[in-house]
């Protein structure tokens, strides 16, 4: 057994369990400091992930645990993005009674989701998803007395289970007529598995589970909901670290363990697509309280994401990845700002963005800067993702058409998208008569955490190649999902 | 009559599907609750049925991560589900609807 | 040399955004330096080597290797002379703004980075970095109308930027399709030029990609975002939308669309050109019944970005020539246009309804507005002696051998053209007789030397591009004839 792959996961879970201990010692108006020693545990965690980094692919437990460079590349991105959510959360502490449960809870929530990123087995992706959505239904509802955070939580669980509920009904079916629920055995013996109607309609089921993590359509009616009621900071993990969760094993399932399935099914993927860019952007133009728009933003992105699942060629799942990469920063940069405006108030309706550009330059300059990466202008982080999965779908277009018609729709999206975006832009900048010009403060962690992705959505965006060419190496090892290939057939035989 | 596999599989996607129904047409939170775990249990039985006419324990195996893991989020959500109750009187669906437009 | 005002326009434009205080005229002075020098420093560079066929490289560094990216600025004849015209103006227009006292460190940087990204534009030889710049110009449109904007500004800074964007959405679908499907990863134009994508490609990019293009240069039917943003927009932004901006959308058919999917141009030409005359007719007939004095300039734009349109749909070497000096033409005529409604008449009146402007006598309280607009009226109807009407006649002779018909209802439309000016010129500045006389008002205020160095600027370019057209042509046709071209000369010409 090779339990020293482990060591990440394990250092998490210790720090999540010291900040627990550690809560119990320190006085209430201190909290804010369990906070900044876990990000910086984090970023101890992170440097020994950059230096454990160099080992090669590795399974343990039997094959359920791997570890791999497309696993590596999402542990980075999560161990980043909690960093930055919990700086985020250090600025909101005050509104969050038992803070260091929260911090505590959020380490294990990203636990959970460095185990999905290395689950190489059914069952330990369940258990990792459950881990990070049970933590969720805490994170989400952990403003007690507020009502709407509790409704939020309720939701949650209540959609969360449902999700789960299928899952597991489609892992024991994939168990029962693969007799196996890991992902090689699987892979290699998927084109007879492929056959077998109720491995099909177990591994609908499962997709169905993981649906609601990225909430795609017509599994995203939860999103605005919960996006709207829970804590800012817990939107932003949400945004990015759950729903990054969600896509690492959509990836896994979709480019090495069942590709030919997939391939199979890349137009039902593709109306699954488009019905979510359509439903998100659409859904988002009415809206008023601006994290229940982030929550149709966010809908509208796991559409474009879709394309890449859909597209079933490298550039598809490179794209993803980077996507994915640019999409965390901007995502977070947004919360930055919302959680700092919406603070005083705890109120989010747009109006409370009034005027902005007047009580904080920076702040509003930092918005717009996220919001137009999102909104996929050039050159920041946005744009280039977009032009990177366009390009994955334009490439299939020889196979079907269908393919121009979804990048055709996710410009209609785009632009669409632009309206909500530029609103906001505009309400920051030209406020209404009756505006408050109350001044926004900005804690200095909260500061830093903002730097840092405003830094990543420039680096992302401008200089992209750093960053594709990880990505790129990430998915090497998945394969193409060219029929005429057998995909992981040495790592079966290694196995 | 003998029970083979096919009928502890009927059983279970009869359960997962009143699981299903409950979910959807009832509308009391633990109501729901319950739906739902009725739903891991057809899944559940099902698993144990697959493992026991597979000849693999695997499933038996599995079925324990799944009652670990129900029971947490069982605690979890009736905890929420009781805060809920506390705060508005309720525990009905048709009253969350703080969340709104 | 032809590259640094690009980089000076963002270097200020990021300088001024750091300028914290207000109601000084450093910004102005800063702008108006970069834009002076800007000029000076493209005219120098194409005194010294007359632009023509060859695509001289200016920079060309690597940028995203796995793509094939590159940061490569280059320029032919065509895009020396829209550098000018950039150049040019950008001077009017700081000129033209000299009034602005409302944050004016912000308007100008933002101001400076449109000029920028258009500059990038008419150099960018790489299609990624050409698209950059290409969304890269509508933010600052969006602030600066959103902003600094008047009549319905909200409206119409949205709408403007709403299909803009739906523009270059398409043109992201047609420039990702080229970059995939050609199979050669690159994004350099010569090289996807020398390409020949096959005709199912073709047939459905080249409409995608011309079509996107043509929303930004006022393709009817969907040039509603034009007359409406023009009108909204501070008097520098109306002159810099329809005096480059919207050549933006030109230039990118001229030089990405026709080049390299000539034969997707030939199966459509047809289709667009009629579009065109469509716009410059509906164009002409709308601008006839405004009452608002912007919007009769608004749409007298589309009517004449028509035109452009039109050369560019036709893709012989004669209308393609007459597009591209139509482009220049029309830059500085609806420049100077929108500078005396915006800046001179509007600005000292507060009205721009043609029925209440008749009171002012502006004929009489305000000789130089009367004399400029008159002049580039003129111009603007195409009379001789001016640049409109080489422009107009080659783009009309260069249609003629593909469809007569449409030749015919253009022609109309440039008689119509006569009719707005003129209709525009009595009702605006010598209706005054007729019209009750109003003792109270107060006589405008006199007319500032940076307005008159400005209108100076631009009446001394088209003069001179009316009466020496030879001086840029011999820019543009040779590259016309290029081999950069080579593609579609073989297909356009039988």
């Amino acid at each position: 057994m090779n339990s020293s792959l482990l060591a990440i996961e394990f250092l998490v879970v210790v720090l999540g369990l010291g900040i627990l201990l550690a809560d119990l010692w320190i006085p209430s108006g201190a909290r804010r400091g369990l906070a900044y020693a876990a990000a910086t545990g984090l970023l101890l965690v992170l440097t020994l992930h950059g230096g454990a980094l160099a080992p090669g692919d590795d399974t343990a437990f039997g094959g359920m645990f791997l570890v791999d460079a497309l696993a590596n590349y999402f542990k980075t991105l999560f161990i980043v993005a909690t960093i930055a959510v919990l700086l985020i959360s250090s600025g909101y502490a005050d509104r969050l009674d038992g803070y260091g449960e929260y911090v505590a809870l959020t380490l294990f929530a990203l636990a959970g989701m460095l185990l999905a990123a290395s689950a190489n087995d059914f069952i330990l992706m369940f258990v990792a998803l459950e881990l990070v959505t049970v933590t969720f239904y805490v994170l989400v509802s952990f403003q007690r007395r507020r009502q709407s955070s509790l409704e939020a939580g309720v939701k949650y669980l209540i959609f969360g289970a449902l999700a789960a509920a299928f899952m597991v009904y489609g892992i024991a079916l994939i168990f029962g007529s693969a007799n196996t629920t890991n992902f090689y055995e699987i892979a290699s013996r998927q084109a007879e598995l492929g056959k077998s109607p109720v491995f099909v309609i177990g591994l609908l089921l499962t997709l169905v589970g993981l649906g609601f993590k990225i909430s795609a359509f017509p599994f995203q009616m939860w999103t605005p909901d919960v996006y709207q009621g829970a804590p800012v900071p817990t939107t932003a993990f949400l945004a990015t670290g759950s729903k990054a969760a969600g896509f690492v094993l959509l990836l896994r399932l979709a480019y090495s363990v069942v590709p030919e399935v997939m391939a199979r099914w890349s137009h039902l993927l593709l109306g699954f697509a488009m019905a979510t860019m359509l439903y998100g952007s659409f859904a988002a133009l009415a809206q008023r309280s601006v994290k229940r728009l982030m929550g149709y933003s966010s809908i509208a992105n796991a559409g474009y994401l879709l394309l890449g699942i859909g597209a079933t060629n490298v550039t598809g799942s490179t794209a993803i990845l980077y996507f994915l990469s640019g999409y965390v920063f901007t995502t977070l940069a947004a919360f930055a700002v919302i959680s700092r405006v919406t603070v005083q108030d705890d109120n989010d309706d747009i109006s409370v963005f009034a005027g902005l550009g007047n009580r904080s330059p920076l702040l509003a300059a930092a918005m717009t800067l996220a919001l137009v990466s999102l909104a996929g202008i050039p050159p920041l982080a946005g744009f280039f993702g977009k032009f990177y999965l366009f390009k994955a779908a334009l490439l299939q277009v020889p196979t079907s058409p269908l393919f121009l018609v979804a990048v055709l729709i996710a410009c209609v999206s785009v632009v669409l998208s632009l309206y909500y975006y530029f609103n906001i832009i505009r309400v920051m900048y030209w406020p209404a008569q009756d505006a408050v010009d109350r001044p926004v403060t900005v804690p200095m962690a909260v500061g830093i955490s903002l730097a840092a992705c405003l830094a990543g959505i420039l680096v992302v965006g401008i200089f992209p190649s750093g960053v594709i060419g990880l990505a790129h190496e990430a998915v090497a090892g998945l394969g193409t999902p060219a029929p005429e290939m057998h995909v992981q057939a040495h790592h079966a035989a290694a196995h | 009559m003998i029970v083979g596999l096919h009928h502890y599989l009927v059983v279970s996607a009869l359960l997962f599907s009143l699981g299903l129904f409950g979910v959807l047409a009832r509308r009391n939170l633990l109501v729901i609750y319950m739906s739902l775990e009725l739903m891991l249990n057809a899944a559940n039985l099902a698993l144990v049925a697959f493992s026991r006419y597979n000849a693999n324990l695997k499933g038996q195996v599995m079925v324990f991560f799944i009652i670990t893991v129900a029971a947490a989020e069982v605690a979890v959500g009736l905890a929420l589900i009781v805060a809920l109750y506390r705060r508005r009187g309720t525990a009905h669906v048709e009253d969350l609807n703080s969340l709104r437009l | 040399m032809l590259a640094f005002p690009l980089y000076l326009c963002f270097a200020s434009a990021l300088g001024l955004l750091l300028w914290r205080r207000t109601a000084s005229r450093l910004p102005h002075w800063i702008t108006l330096a970069t834009c002076g020098l800007g000029l000076l420093l493209t005219v120098t560079a194409v005194i010294q080597r007359t632009p023509g066929a060859e695509v001289v490289t200016l920079v060309r560094l690597p940028w995203i290797p796995t793509w094939g990216a590159e940061f490569h600025l280059a320029a032919d004849g065509l895009s020396a002379s829209l550098l000018v015209l950039t150049g040019i103006a950008s001077v009017g227009g700081v000129l033209f703004s000299w009034n602005v006292q409302d944050r004016p460190g912000e308007f100008f940087s933002l101001y400076l980075t449109l000029i920028g990204a258009v500059y990038g534009v008419f150099l960018s030889w790489d299609l990624l970095l050409f698209f950059v710049f290409y969304e890269l110009a509508i933010i600052p449109k969006y602030l600066l109308i959103a902003r600094w904007g008047s009549t319905r500004r909200d409206y119409a800074a949205m709408k403007l930027a709403l299909y803009s964007f739906l523009g270059s959405a398409a043109v992201l679908v047609g420039i990702v399709a080229l970059y995939a499907t050609s199979g050669l990863n690159t994004l350099d134009l010569s090289a996807l030029a020398r390409h020949s994508f096959p005709p199912s490609t073709q047939a459905w990019a080249f409409p995608v990609l011309f079509a996107g293009f043509a929303i930004l240069a006022g393709l009817w039917p969907l040039h509603t975002w034009a007359p409406t943003g023009h009108v909204a927009a501070p008097t520098a932004a109306s002159m810099l939308l329809a005096g480059v901006i919207m050549k933006l959308g030109a230039y990118g058919c001229l030089r990405i669309a026709l080049p390299l999917l000539p034969e997707g141009a030939r199966e459509s030409r047809f289709v667009f050109g009629v579009l065109a005359v469509a716009g410059i007719v509906w164009g002409a007939l709308v601008a006839l019944r405004q009452r608002d004095f912007k919007f009769v300039i608004g749409y007298s734009s589309v009517s004449h970005m028509g035109f452009v349109i039109l050369g560019l749909a036709m893709a012989t070497p004669l209308a393609l020539s007459g597009a591209v000096l139509q482009m220049i033409s029309h830059g500085i005529i609806a420049g100077l246009l929108f500078a005396v409604v915006g800046r001179m008449v509007y600005d000292r009146t507060h009205t721009r309804d043609l029925e209440e402007l008749g009171a002012h006598r502006l004929g009489k309280t305000l000789p130089f507005a009367a004399v400029t607009f008159v002049l580039a009226g003129f111009a603007s109807m195409g009379v001789p002696g001016f640049s409109g009407f080489i422009a107009e006649l080659q783009i009309l002779l260069g249609t003629w051998p593909v469809s007569g018909r449409l030749v015919a209802v253009a022609g109309f439309g440039i008689l119509l053209g006569a009719a707005y000016v003129l209709r525009a010129v009595h009702l605006g500045f010598f209706r005054g007789d007729d019209s009750p006389p109003l003792e109270a008002l107060a006589p405008p205020a006199p007319i500032t030397v940076p307005e008159v160095l400005g209108s100076g600027l631009l009446l001394v370019s088209t003069v001179g591009l009316g009466l020496f057209p030879g001086f840029v042509l011999d820019w543009i046709q040779p590259a016309l004839a290029g081999p950069f071209f080579d593609g579609l000369r073989r297909v356009m010409v039988p």
